[in-house]
């Protein structure tokens, strides 16, 4: 390898360096700016935002049972389902145990729930961290005090540097953005129209007290082609430290409350549960952490209601019939429990 | 600990200030914690392993060195190799021979399924390991006394989980050398790690989701989509490895080190045996020193050679994963290589009798139809069985017609697991990347952009600075390929 010239001006070198950073955080800094408009453009936050604007023009003491968790609990639990309660679903996509700590703060700060279900979904327990589903929280929170904490106490060092830089936070946002954009020329000029799957057209809307009604059933490539539960082994699962340290914080924020703090795993697709080997390891794990804290636990997918495939939208969430079935169960569990 | 990582740039920094901060003497030591810190922050107590190797491999070649028997002294080496390539075996490839002989005899077999962790980089501090000691037998060098300076030789951290593979002929003097500090070898260093991070974050990362798309559902996919993830993993592989590569050149560099390069413009060879002399340059040439040629290389005889020839290429094969998958790939490159051995001679013949020889069309053809044939095996290697393979050559011949309906076209386009803004930014940055490779095919990128304009430099540079942070995959990132070998 031949060498380059051995002398360097240290003056052109610094201007060079400097015309170069000057470029790149000007460069960088104006993307972040394009990809931070996008955010507001993009519709994939809808129910959520209506979940939590409902949430917080709440009258003070109108929520005595708090539903919390991923699309798991809020594919799951219709607070209309429990007449004895004054119920509100405030799910948000991908929850993970970090996040649902501090959307219980917040909760807490303006209602007092008697009552808190968390859904334990073991996907959403076994990484330290995802920023998605804090991006999804951040964008409905009010509270800057608890983001800002949030992002101190739950960042790991490099999330937190992703974090600070828009062009890397936003980007996922843009991106999409730009694709709808464009498909949009592309269906204009061409003709053309994206594919539907196959399964029930549905309906989908925000109904209230945080709850989104839909009625669409499992596409058919989820029974087999696409199931996302088709290599999963349970033995292979490992909750992990961080999230179990969450669930922690979550029932001694409860009992400073005085509030009852159950866990819950929502059922997945019949079909899932045949794909999935060694379920028990999974369930094994979550039920040790509820023995532990002494929270009361109960697992769908262990507790035969008589589910079927019909009651599902997808491979892992059940569709308004399921609501309905599983909901029934749970409110009867609970009013025994209160007797 | 994955190079592009935060955890990764705090440590090299780290390590680069202290470097220049320390006497000379102590610098070694530096190094050698810093590398033993970089392997275990992935799994801590595989760390027993690579010691082992280092005492083994160092205790052996020093043994061999004070001998002058020789039947003391291959004793020795034999032993050494027994215990690098028997661990290599039993971490590599007991598992996958067992599963082997589990779908053969069932359960007829003695010993049931189990499981054992590959450990990060065994493959190639593995090759560089005995390497050093065969080179010890040979007396092409003398055993080295240092211990701490031997054991930095096998786990230096810039090359320590996918190379290159180096030879203690260029590697160790380098430890004694005393490294000034040089703001050149920093921009230097710099300059080639920003290209190897825009290679792994922005193209090789984006190309992987649309790879993985298609290779894990390979029978749900016609001709175009798996043409288009072939090109795509063929420019994954690449940019993955040669990102890598880069960094781990940069990262050396910075400390004044000069590890080997190991891509030259590979996709631009004009045959698959130079494809071969420009695509893992340190593993072909550890093949080509140490099993090719001790087999007799092309010394004795047509016959003799394609034989050589197809052996190295099936242990390549091998080396790269545990599966019969990567073995085919190995075996279809010898037998590229093969074919093009025994037509070579008529092929120069034609290309006489036309004037072809050294044409620029016949060259540009030349390189467009060995592409394609490296494409094709890249299908091999990257599918998940040999019955994925085989559906994927199957179906690759059909549903082209579809492409041109519109509607058709359309729907291929939406399955290919990234959307379409993504799908411009990919062919944007692989633009990026062939026009940068084409104009260094001569040199290396870094020396080509040096003898450029100065803004044409600048500008390049924090191009590929900005895309890596507004284009980069930040989340759900793959590993780098090599790493599972």
């Amino acid at each position: 390898m031949t060498r380059p010239r051995l002398y360097i001006s240290s003056f052109k070198c610094s201007l060079q360096i400097l015309a170069f950073l000057l470029i790149v955080i000007i460069g960088i800094h104006l993307t972040g700016n394009i990809y931070t408009a996008a955010v507001s453009m993009n519709g994939t936050n809808k129910f959520t935002e209506q979940r939590y604007q409902e949430f917080y023009s709440l009258p003070e003491g109108d929520v005595d049972l708090l539903f919390i968790g991923s699309s798991h609990s809020y594919c799951t639990f219709n607070p209309a389902n429990f007449p004895a309660y004054r119920g509100y679903q405030l799910g948000t996509p991908l929850q993970h145990a970090d996040t649902s700590y501090y959307v219980l703060k917040d909760a807490l700060k303006h209602q007092t729930p008697k009552i808190v279900v968390q859904e334990v979904y073991w996907d959403m327990l076994d990484d330290d961290f995802d920023l998605k589903q804090a991006s999804t929280f951040f964008s409905v929170l009010d509270d800057d005090s608890i983001r800002k904490e949030y992002i101190d106490e739950v960042f790991p060092l490099a999330e937190k540097f992703k974090y600070s830089i828009p062009a890397i936070r936003y980007q996922s946002d843009y991106f999409a953005y730009r694709a709808a954009k464009i498909n949009a020329n592309l269906e204009t000029a061409y003709g053309v129209a994206a594919p539907k799957e196959n399964g029930s057209a549905g309906n989908e809307y925000y109904v209230n007290r945080g709850y989104v009604y839909c009625d669409t059933i499992m596409p058919e490539a989820e029974y087999d082609r696409t199931n996302q539960f088709k290599t999963l082994n349970g033995n292979n699962l490992k909750i992990s430290d961080t999230q179990t340290l969450y669930l922690k914080k979550i029932k001694t924020l409860c009992d400073q409350n005085n509030i009852l703090l159950i866990f819950v795993t929502a059922p997945i697709a019949p079909v899932s549960m045949n794909y999935i080997r060694n379920y028990h390891a999974l369930h094994d794990q979550i039920a040790s952490i509820a023995d532990q804290l002494e929270v009361p636990y109960l697992d769908y997918n262990l507790i035969d209601l008589g589910l079927t495939d019909l009651n599902f939208r997808d491979d892992a969430h059940l569709n308004d019939s399921g609501v309905n079935i599983v909901d029934e169960h749970f409110n009867a569990w609970l009013n025994n429990l209160a007797a | 600990m994955a190079f592009n990582s935060l955890n990764y740039i705090l440590l090299l920094i780290s390590v680069i200030t202290l470097y220049y901060l320390l006497p000379q003497r102590f610098r070694w030591g530096l190094l050698l914690i810093a590398s033993y810190i970089f392997y275990m922050a992935w799994k801590p107590g595989l760390i027993v392993l690579i010691l082992f190797t280092t005492v083994c491999n160092y205790s052996f070649a020093r043994l061999i060195g004070a001998s002058s028997s020789p039947r003391a002294r291959k004793t020795c080496l034999l032993l050494t190799l027994l215990i690098d390539f028997g661990l290599l075996f039993v971490f590599k490839y007991l598992v996958f021979f067992n599963n082997t002989f589990l779908g053969i005899f069932g359960s007829h077999w003695p010993v049931s399924a189990f499981d054992l962790i590959l450990p990060m980089g065994i493959s190639f501090y593995t090759f560089q390991s005995a390497a050093y000691v065969i080179d010890v037998y040979r007396g092409e060098i003398q055993p080295e006394k240092h211990f701490g300076i031997f054991a930095l030789f096998i786990t230096f951290f810039p090359q320590l989980v996918a190379g290159p593979i180096e030879r203690s002929k260029n590697l160790l003097p380098q430890f004694y050398k005393k490294h000034a500090f040089s703001i050149e070898n920093l921009l230097w260093g710099s300059k080639l790690m920003l290209w190897g991070f825009f290679k792994k974050i922005v193209i090789a990362d984006r190309a992987a989701v649309l790879v993985n798309k298609v290779f894990n559902h390979i029978d749900e996919y016609s001709g175009p989509s798996i043409a288009l993830a072939a090109l795509a993993f063929t420019f994954q592989i690449y940019c993955d490895f040669s990102g890598y590569s880069d960094i781990a050149q940069g990262s050396a560099r910075c400390l004044g080190f000069q590890l080997m390069d190991n891509f030259k413009t590979p996709y631009l060879s004009k045959s698959i045996r130079e494809f071969w002399r420009r695509w893992h340059i340190s593993l072909s040439g550890w093949f080509s020193d140490y099993i090719y040629i001790p087999l007799g290389g092309n010394r004795k005889g047509t016959a003799v050679k394609c034989r050589n020839l197809m052996v190295t290429f099936l242990v390549s094969g091998l080396w790269h994963g545990a599966n019969w998958t990567f073995v085919l790939w190995g075996a279809l490159h010898g037998i590229y290589q093969i074919i093009g051995t025994l037509t070579l001679p008529v092929r120069k013949k034609i290309a006489e009798a036309l004037h072809f020889e050294n044409h620029a069309f016949t060259n540009l053809l030349r390189s467009f139809f060995t592409f394609v044939l490296v494409i094709f095996s890249w299908i091999l290697f990257r599918a998940n069985s040999i019955a994925d393979a085989l559906t994927a050559y199957r179906h690759l011949i059909h549903g082209w017609r579809a492409m041109l309906i519109p509607q058709r076209a359309y729907e291929i386009l939406l399955t290919l697991g990234l959307n379409s803004f993504e799908l411009v930014l990919l062919g944007f940055c692989l633009l990026i990347l062939v026009m940068t490779e084409v104009c260094s095919r001569k040199k290396n990128v870094y020396l080509t952009l040096e003898n450029a304009p100065s803004v044409l430099r600048i500008v390049f540079y924090a191009l590929i600075t900005v895309l890596i942070f507004t284009s980069g995959v930040f989340y759900d990132a793959a590993s780098f390929i090599y790493f599972q070998f």
